[in-house]
């Protein structure tokens, strides 16, 4: 248990900025998230806080004391990777028993803390087998339980659950939240998959070219992204972008985008004052657009483009322009390719081109 | 453009049967997708079907004509690999054109078969560039030129996706469905990845270990699976499957499940005819309960064990005492450890016999 800081850390290699000022509070037992995607600084994050990369400038801490001189094995901190290095040779127990026999630990001990270790990982019965009889997740299990196996004080995650298959992965996904939340330790949990880290962490750091761009909550990330790059990376399928200007007319205001034009007069006033020009980029998400068949008020008409029937729901996609809007709807839903129909937004980001800044300070509901 | 037809199609490696006994038929202009995990004999059935493998046994038609006996360069198909051959030096234009060249087709027609994909696939712009500039799914367009340049009778693609990442993945899925439906292309497409399948086929046929397992739609597949493997594979979070003993009481017939009875006398009969025992599996996909928070006459009682928020729903694992069913909630409110009353949407329940898998209801 411990709490982890950063304070204006950077990191270069050679040209490259791999972290540039970078500040983060960690508290303790907190399952906290480095999202982002490659080249984000992730990796360099994590092998910091362990000790086996040095920052350039600024401080770590961990429980409020500096520890950038002090080594990785005197820090308290385990690292888990994406690749799990069992020793092939040993049996599951001996492979988890490994760490703790080199800290010269008495026989009786190294037993208890085992058994107790594959108590939380469901993995007891595996104990006598060898790591070439256990399937992917398994294997997983125990390199996650090696390190366990030390009782660290801060738990560091390398994508660890990214050479899993599809199926395995989503079920690791609640089983691994599950054994962490037993840990009584801090967690910081890597990862370039957005729904990895909404689904497992209390807060989300989300990382571009080794900036933070924004930290908090996933429900606030989701619903409140402030900037481009934020709502694009959270949320599947991905917030829809529509490049619009802003145009106003007989009192009213209008975002024009190349198929169709949406009025948004009663934001107008607000929007202009946090626009640097004048395009604007509308965000939607897939689960905010309604369709209809016939024509209603304030919708718009597209065509479809195709049908996803990827179930519970659907994705409908629809044309507008050059632009492919995707959309979800009930799997009653049923459409041919090139049918026209009007589609509302329930809720929609605005954002200005040339800053990626949300302009509507918050979110707009419609209906 | 053709039909194509699998019968007893069978391929062994040694004593394993890689694919075993395979009939399939796949209608002109259909886009068809191979779906299993590894293993499942998928590559193996698009490799025969390709001519680069020949079958131990069975027989392949494109039309009602036998080409199991031809080579791979007579039977006009044209394939997609997920890892892109691109050839070293030539210019983008040239990596398109490569199959007509080889073909001797004459430059001013395969020039403008070069300049009619190109535009279809809106990447006109790439032939200027260099190979050395393509981004990945710049190259995987290249790769997509290269089969539409010419006008195949069959198209073959191989996890043509799996190298992007996911949010081009998402992306490039409707823009390939789209256009093998506009050049109106049979279309054979093999895949692991069930979203991947359900978002582009017409139909899908799910394989394990060698076999065929079912053969429909994605809607056919995904309200009607023919057996547990399948109910299991399509659809994320998966089924959940609980283990049952029919048994009856009172002139009433239950599921017992250890932990919970579930009433389903209507369906006794059906399940007693069809089952080679009272062990039967119940299946319930994560949408098709329904969560409430306050107490609800003949609702089964659950506690939330782990909430996974997904932005506009959230998953929880809810256990009923020893078993953790998946379900699909909607509550903002919901927090770990709270109870809540479980109801199964009776007409989406299914019912498997525990010993063949098989599906009953």
């Amino acid at each position: 248990m411990a709490s982890v800081s950063l304070k204006k850390v950077s990191k270069r290699f050679g040209d490259i900025t791999a972290v540039e000022n970078l500040t983060l509070e960690i508290e303790d037992c907190e399952f906290f998230s480095l999202l982002g995607p490659s080249g984000a600084g992730k990796t360099t994050i994590l092998r910091m806080i362990a000790g086996v990369e040095k920052p350039d400038k600024g401080n770590i801490y961990i429980d409020d004391i500096p520890v950038n001189d002090v080594p990785p094995r005197e820090r308290e901190v385990a690292m888990v990777f994406q690749s799990y290095a069992l020793f092939p040779h040993k049996t599951v127990y001996e492979n988890m028993a490994y760490p703790l026999r080199k800290r010269k630990m008495s026989e009786a001990d190294i037993k208890r803390i085992v058994e107790e270790t594959a108590e939380i990982l469901h993995i007891k019965p595996l104990l006598e087998r060898l790591p070439r009889q256990l399937s992917g997740g398994e294997r997983q299990r125990i390199g996650l339980g090696r390190t366990m196996v030390r009782q660290p004080k801060v738990f560091l995650f390398d994508e660890p659950l990214t050479n899993l298959d599809a199926k395995l992965r989503v079920e690791m996904r609640g089983e691994f939240k599950k054994i962490c939340s037993n840990l009584k330790a801090t967690v910081i949990y890597a990862t370039p998959d957005q729904l990895e880290a909404v689904t497992m962490a209390n807060r989300i750091a989300v990382l571009d070219k080794g900036m933070v761009l924004r930290c908090d909550s996933p429900d606030e990330l989701y619903n409140n992204p402030k900037n481009l790059f934020v709502a694009g990376f959270i949320g599947s399928p991905a917030m829809n972008f529509i490049s619009c200007t802003l145009t106003e007319e007989k009192e009213k205001a209008y975002l024009d985008a190349a198929e169709f034009r949406y009025e948004i007069t009663d934001i107008a006033e607000k929007i202009k004052l946090r626009m640097t020009g004048s395009k604007v980029i509308l965000g939607v998400r897939p689960e905010h657009i309604k369709i209809s068949r016939s024509m209603k008020e304030g919708y718009v008409q597209l065509e479809v483009f195709v049908l996803e029937r990827v179930r519970p729901e659907i994705i409908v996609d629809l044309k507008a322009g050059e632009k492919i809007i995707k959309a979800l709807a009930p799997a009653e839903f049923y459409a041919n390719i090139g049918d026209k129909v009007w589609v509302g937004f329930e809720k929609i980001f605005l954002f200005d081109e040339r800053t990626g800044e949300e302009i509507t300070g918050g979110v707009v509901a419609f209906g | 453009m053709a039909d194509v037809r699998l019968e007893h199609l069978t391929k062994k490696f040694g004593d394993v049967a890689a694919v075993n006994e395979i009939n399939l038929e796949i209608k002109d202009k259909e886009f068809v997708c191979l779906l299993g995990p590894s293993g499942c004999g998928k590559t193996t059935t698009l490799r025969m079907i390709a001519g680069v493998e020949t079958p131990t046994s069975g027989q392949i038609y494109f039309d009602e004509k036998p080409v199991t006996d031809l080579s791979s360069k007579d039977r006009d198909i044209a394939m997609v690999f997920q890892f892109y051959v691109i050839y070293p030096g030539m210019s983008p234009y040239d990596q398109i054109a490569f199959p007509l060249k080889v073909r001797k087709v004459p430059e001013q027609e395969i020039r403008n078969r070069v300049k009619e994909v190109t535009s279809l696939l809106g990447i006109e712009y790439l032939l200027e560039r260099s190979v050395s500039q393509l981004t990945v799914d710049e190259r995987q367009r290249i790769e997509l030129a290269r089969a539409l340049v010419r006008k195949p009778q069959v198209y073959l693609l191989d996890e043509p996706l799996t190298n992007l990442d996911a949010k081009l993945r998402a992306h490039m899925r409707a823009e390939i469905k789209r256009l093998f439906k506009s050049i109106g292309a049979t279309t054979i497409y093999v895949t692991h990845d069930q979203v991947e399948a359900m978002s582009m086929a017409d139909k899908i046929a799910v394989m394990n270990l060698g076999v065929l397992q079912q053969y429909d739609s994605p809607d056919g597949l995904y309200d009607g699976p023919k057996n547990l493997f399948v109910a299991g594979f399509i659809g994320s979070p998966a089924m959940n499957f609980t283990n049952c003993t029919l048994f009856e009481e009172k002139g009433k017939a239950y599921l017992d499940a250890a932990e919970f009875r579930y009433e389903i006398t209507d369906l006794a009969e059906k399940i007693k005819q069809e089952s080679t025992s009272p062990e039967v599996v119940l299946g319930i996909r994560p949408e098709d309960i329904e969560v409430d928070v306050s107490r609800k006459r003949s609702a089964l009682p659950a506690d939330v064990s782990i909430l996974e928020p997904m932005g506009h729903r959230a998953v929880a694992h809810v256990k009923v005492g020893g078993i953790t069913l998946v379900v699909n909630v909607d509550l903002p409110e919901l927090k770990t450890g709270d109870k809540v009353w479980l109801t199964f949407k009776r007409e989406k329940i299914h019912i498997f016999d525990k010993k063949t898998e098989i599906s009953i209801i």
